[in-house]
């Protein structure tokens, strides 16, 4: 079922005037809103409404993203407070959360240093957190490299095979080079975000006031959070600087080595939620442009991303 | 036919980009309006140039595939690469085919000599460097 995010609908759902109401433009997996509600008191309160995509790509849903997003911020986490979730899709056509808009942007705005400072910090306390006691609603807790490894890979081969579309001996090869080469050690288990850049922080005054889009969460590898992050860090800060401020903060060891597996299995991921959001198109069920064009050009330049990244790998 | 479909379809993306685009205020459908006429640009490279892509990739496909039990059967049904009449549906079919096999040849054992992955990994890798030219205006959307 097809429904439109409108500020009647929102009124609705808040129980009070809505103005302001605006979709941001990008994001292939989620649907996303700002809205300010209006109320009696004379408050005016911004919010966030982030909304599942019918057979959405990324193949998860709000509700499992609102327990991550609540017990990070409980735990001090600089993530947008979640203030509601509706599992039922009666509602508002598809499961949807609401949270508190953080101010700020993603922009280092004239304070690199600083913010990558921060983000070393941040993801520091990040992967101390206990993830057994966080009560985030994690599937699994991979108990060593090797599991940490085979849930990602055995998961995702599962998604892709009940998607694919077409031959791709690209990703049959990608698959087993992933399985053939997993990483041995882990430095610790621990709770990760796993999309990490500047487009998913919102910055003030060279601090970092949220970690935005936890869809991806879960516990797995450090290496992981790292790796991605890297380049983004190195537009901020050197990297050897990065991390003596995120050991100094109780981060664990940096493993390039995983990084690097990590790279390659991401690449997979994201040429698998192509497959997905294509299929959504080609099925009728989500006929957004996006996902097609998502589907065929990013599915095409992360393809070839993989080969040749396996091909360094040798 | 006049106008060809890539004819017709440059005319519509056109159309999007002189005068809907100009005229949109708001970032999403400025957005979607971009995707429409990337998408539409596309739908012109692939009636052009898949054709072609195809039959340059076909043979060697077949060639890779030639001495290998494992995706011998792929090889039984008659190549149309150098039919000038054959349809770019043929052209398809052959391909995906071809690349079913070199699927089930990655599956196989005989995969894990060390020179057949490398033949692989080199035929995919060329494979993926030729597309672009068929891909290109989306990843720029």
């Amino acid at each position: 079922m097809s429904v439109n995010v409108t500020a009647e609908r929102l009124s609705e759902i808040v129980k009070a005037p809505v103005e302001n109401l605006f979709r941001i433009p990008g994001g292939f997996s989620k649907e996303t809103f700002l809205f300010d509600a209006l109320h009696s008191d004379g408050t005016r309160e911004s919010l966030v409404l982030r909304r599942d995509l019918p057979a959405g790509p990324s193949q998860t849903t709000v509700v499992d993203e609102f327990v991550v997003l609540r017990a990070v911020h409980r735990a001090g986490i600089p993530a947008p407070e979640p203030l509601r979730v509706e599992p039922d899709a009666s509602v508002l056509g598809q499961p949807f959360l609401l949270m508190r808009r953080v101010a700020g942007s993603a922009d280092a705005g004239g304070k690199p240093r600083e913010v990558g400072l921060d983000l070393a910090r941040l993801l520091a306390r990040l992967h101390s957190l206990d993830p057994a006691q966080l009560d985030a609603g994690f599937r699994a807790i991979p108990r060593d490299a090797v599991e940490c490894a085979d849930l990602l890979v055995d998961h995702w081969h599962t998604i892709w095979l009940a998607k694919k579309l077409e031959p791709a001996p690209i990703l049959v090869r990608a698959f087993g080079w992933l399985r053939a080469n997993r990483p041995e050690r882990v430095s610790r288990i621990s709770v990760v975000h796993t999309d990490v850049g500047m487009h998913n922080l919102l910055v003030q005054d060279g601090r970092i006031l949220a970690l935005l889009d936890w869809e991806f969460a879960r516990v797995g590898d450090p290496a992981d959070d790292l790796g991605y992050a890297r380049p983004h860090v190195e537009k901020l800060i050197a990297w050897p600087e990065f991390l003596a401020e995120y050991y100094a903060h109780g981060g664990p060891p940096y493993q390039e080595e995983n990084a690097r597996w990590y790279e390659i299995w991401r690449s997979v991921r994201n040429a698998v939620c192509c497959t997905a959001g294509l299929a959504g198109f080609v099925s009728g069920e989500n006929l957004q442009v996006n996902q097609a064009l998502v589907g065929i050009g990013l599915y095409r330049q992360l393809c070839a991303e993989i080969i040749e990244r396996i091909g360094r790998e040798k | 036919m006049r106008p060809t479909n890539s004819e017709l379809l440059r005319g519509i993306v056109h159309t999007l980009n002189t005068v809907i685009m100009p005229d949109l205020r708001s970032p999403w459908p400025q957005m979607v309006t971009l995707m429409t006429s990337r998408l539409l640009e596309h739908l012109i490279a692939r009636e052009e140039g898949l054709a072609p892509t195809l039959r340059a990739r076909i043979p060697e496909l077949r060639a890779l595939l030639a001495n290998v039990a494992p995706a011998a059967a792929a090889l039984e049904a008659k190549t149309h690469a150098g039919d000038a009449d054959a349809s770019l549906d043929a052209l398809v079919r052959e391909d995906d085919a071809l690349h079913v096999a070199l699927e089930i040849l990655l599956a196989s054992e005989a995969s894990r000599a060390p020179a057949l992955l490398a033949r692989i990994d080199a035929l995919l890798a060329a494979e993926a460097r030729a597309e672009p030219p068929l891909y290109e205006r989306l990843v720029k959307a």
